[in-house]
């Protein structure tokens, strides 16, 4: 992260003062390798230029500063790094559009650099990750969402999900912290399609969380018959993230007769 | 970085069925042994709740799943005694005719190793005031279909009924190996390293002679004159393959067999409190020729949970019945063979394992002969866990789940069993390590779990791995107090 941070800010330096002789460069091999591709005008004849490099420098120093900060404390400032690869990712779709859709050679050089160091960045960046870069609060509302319709208060026994909400998501937290970064990052995805179920099912334009608790109750139960046996899996997982949790409470391991355990 | 060195006769990797017998037995020797463990050593008060044991000790946090239709779950454990420690504790010894086919040591010279497993690790049928309301209403149905039901074989010592055998007991009754080979180890003055996840095998000269990984404080070495893999039939492959070691057969990773099950449960008229006693504490082998083992097993309401159909009031009925639950398991010696991975991805291994046709149809079968034995015992309905027909009743619903096609994918499957993935043999050609358990292409490297076992055993495999590999940890031992003489 700290190569980053020196690289970026230095490229930024060096785009805002001599952006112009890299570009000659490039028009340069561009000319004499690929006569048929267009030039990338210098800014020199583009007066607006100038303000798309400030806007460069601009996201150089940004991601400079990101780098440095995931740098100085990874854990702190771990989602820093969303920032990095956000930058990264949009220049490099970028590049890559404009130059299928204009033809200068100088879009696809910024592709060839941004994308490897997307690549080489997450690659880094992934191992180190923990729950917390992955599980944000939408997904604990939607864990809640569907714990509350999996366990409603009341009924043949009086707790509910909604009685222990904070207990069971950091039971669950320390479950997903046992996971590698690929299974969080999976069940973050599980977790999404569960709160478009509702559009994906019943083409009601709205999220599981959002909807009453006996229509997610339906919704949950018509996935759970689903003929294709990804859904019926996302539900056993679901039910596994929702009743582990629930029943290390006493009140609920009590409320069934199962062993009352020490120590709550 | 300099790494932290160690150096020992023998170092083995893993704590679990195979790695703590070995170790034990290269102690016994007399061999200077370094026991390494990537999980933490935990006491039976560590996991006082079935969520600490869990939450802690399962590899992957629980969540290990085949690639392939349906998914297949695997639980592993992570910690000193690896699997043992989450185990149902349950003791077979391995068909005889498997013994033989495998063409190694014969039945005869692996009797007396299975006996003196057995007497270490305390295995006696369980007492039947043990097996809890689940035998008596597993009794009764088989009773009434004239079907012979028998307590099955437990490693356990003052067993105090909590019926947490899959979660770490919690009175330490069940005889793992943390609580038996790994101490008597460590007594005999083997060194124990635990959070040290080793990374790669050193080889010089054509020679193993070493391992190095990771641990808290960074890297470390251990330079060892043997080096005894046993971190189980997924890892040990997959670590295998990463380094492009010892896999000349290209045998490594394939054969994989996986012993799938499933579960059945059933709400009955009565009191069952299934979880107070042991909760795999009984079995019917009546269609062992058809590969079919039924296998007692019970699970705290979290678990069961996700065997329960519906949601809401409908889920919490079931859930308030819950002292009126039965478990039982259903398994086939499968004829399907599977494949581990190394994993591109950091990860320590991928399992493919695409059942086959012939063993769905066989799981259908089993449970459905697990549904008819709760029929005849007064069950008033069976979760199946099958898509098709998840829920049977009666006889015309259990003929429904005979009659009616199965997919694959319509089936809800576990697997606690996998083997196959270093076959041992004694060509070169076809398998990855000889009988005693070296590696054929990479001399001083041994692998000593059960990888090595080459075919789908149809019963639970502890005895048979800890039996082969405290008779090749004794053969090792005893090689490396010859060389120390000389």
């Amino acid at each position: 992260m700290l190569v980053s941070a020196w690289m970026y800010a230095l490229t930024g330096v060096f785009i805002l003062f001599g952006g112009g002789l890299i570009i000659s460069i490039l028009n340069a091999v561009s000319a004499a390798v690929f006569p048929s591709l267009p030039l990338y005008p210098l800014p020199e004849n583009a007066p607006e230029g100038k303000f798309w490099l400030a806007l460069a420098s601009t996201m150089l120093a940004l991601i400079a500063y990101a780098s440095r900060a995931a740098y100085l404390d990874l854990r702190r400032n771990g989602r820093f790094v969303w920032i990095l690869l956000l930058a990264k990712l949009c220049s490099s779709s970028l590049f890559l559009a404009f130059f299928f859709l204009e033809g200068p050679l100088v879009y696809f050089a910024a592709f060839c650099t941004d994308i490897p160091l997307l690549v080489f960045t997450f690659a880094l960046w992934l191992p180190v990750t923990t729950v917390d870069d992955w599980i944000g609060c939408t997904d604990e509302d939607i864990i809640a969402a569907i714990g509350e319709a999996t366990f409603p208060r009341g009924g043949a026994f009086e707790v509910g999900y909604s009685d222990v909400r904070e207990e069971c998501l950091e039971d669950v937290r320390r479950m997903f912290a046992g996971y590698s970064p690929w299974v969080l990052i999976g069940i973050k995805a599980m977790l999404r399609l569960f709160d478009w179920s509702p559009l994906l099912l019943l083409f009601a334009p709205r999220t599981l969380r959002n909807l009453r608790l006996a229509d997610r109750q339906k919704v949950l139960q018509k996935l759970e018959q689903h003929w294709f046996f990804g859904f019926r899996m996302m539900v056993m997982a679901a039910k596994m993230f929702i009743a582990m949790p629930f029943f290390n409470r006493n009140a609920a391991a009590e409320s069934v007769g199962a062993f009352i355990e020490p120590d709550e | 970085m300099k790494a932290n060195t160690y150096r020992c006769e023998a170092v083995v990797i893993g704590t679990g069925a195979g790695g703590a017998v070995a170790g034990d037995a290269l102690a016994a020797s007399g061999v200077d042994t370094i026991l390494v463990e990537e999980g933490r050593a935990y006491q039976p008060s560590d996991h006082a709740r079935v969520f600490d044991g869990f939450a802690d000790m399962y590899f992957a946090g629980g969540m290990t799943t085949s690639i392939g239709l349906p998914p297949i779950s695997l639980p592993l454990g992570s910690a000193v005694g690896g699997t043992t420690i989450i185990n149902s504790s349950t003791c077979f010894r391995p068909p005889r005719e498997k013994v033989t086919v495998w063409g190694g040591p014969s039945w005869d010279e692996m009797t007396p190793y299975f006996a003196e497993i057995e007497q270490r690790v305390n295995a006696h049928p369980a007492p039947i005031d043990l097996l809890g309301g689940n035998w008596t209403v597993l009794k009764r149905g088989c009773d009434a279909l004239g079907i012979e039901l028998k307590p099955l074989v437990h490693n356990i010592r003052d067993c105090a009924k909590r019926g947490r055998c899959a979660f770490g007991c919690p009175e330490g009754a069940k005889q793992s190996t943390d609580r038996t080979f790994v101490p008597n180890a460590v007594r005999n003055g083997t060194r124990l390293l635990t959070s040290h996840s080793a990374d790669s095998v050193i080889v010089e000269g054509g020679r193993a002679v070493g391992i190095a990984g990771w641990c808290q404080t960074g890297r470390f070495e251990i330079r060892a004159d043997a080096v005894v893999l046993a971190m189980g039939a997924l890892r040990t492959p997959a670590f295998l393959l990463r380094q492009k070691l010892a896999n000349s057969s290209r045998r490594i990773g394939r054969g994989l067999r996986l012993h799938p099950a499933g579960r059945i449960v059933a709400e009955m008229s009565e009191i069952v409190d299934g979880h107070q006693g042991i909760p795999q504490g009984a079995y019917v082998d009546h269609w062992a020729d058809r590969g079919v083992m039924l296998e007692g097993v019970f699970l705290p309401p979290g678990m069961m949970s996700v065997s329960l159909l519906g949601f809401g009031a409908e889920l919490k009925d079931t859930l308030a019945a819950y002292r009126r639950l039965s478990a039982f398991g259903a398994m086939v010696r499968d004829t399907t063979t599977g494949r581990v991975f190394a994993s591109p991805w950091g990860g320590p291994f991928i399992v493919y394992y695409q059942i086959a046709r012939a063993d769905a149809l066989s799981l259908r079968f089993a449970v459905a002969r697990a549904a008819e034995i709760y029929l005849a015992a007064g069950a008033k309905r069976v979760f199946t866990g099958i898509h098709t027909v998840p829920i049977v009743t009666d006889k015309n619903s259990l003929k429904q789940l005979e009659d009616t096609p199965v997919a694959t994918h319509d089936l809800e499957l576990m697997a606690f069993h996998p083997v196959g993935t270093c076959a041992m043999g004694d060509n070169s050609r076809t398998s990855v390590v000889n009988f005693s358990l070296e590696t054929h292409d990479v001399p001083g490297l041994h692998v000593m779990d059960a990888s090595v076992i080459p075919d789908s055993l149809g019963v639970n495999p502890q005895i048979t791995i800890m039996s082969l590999a405290l008779r090749a940890g004794r053969l090792l031992g005893e090689r490396l107090r010859r060389k120390r003489l000389e």
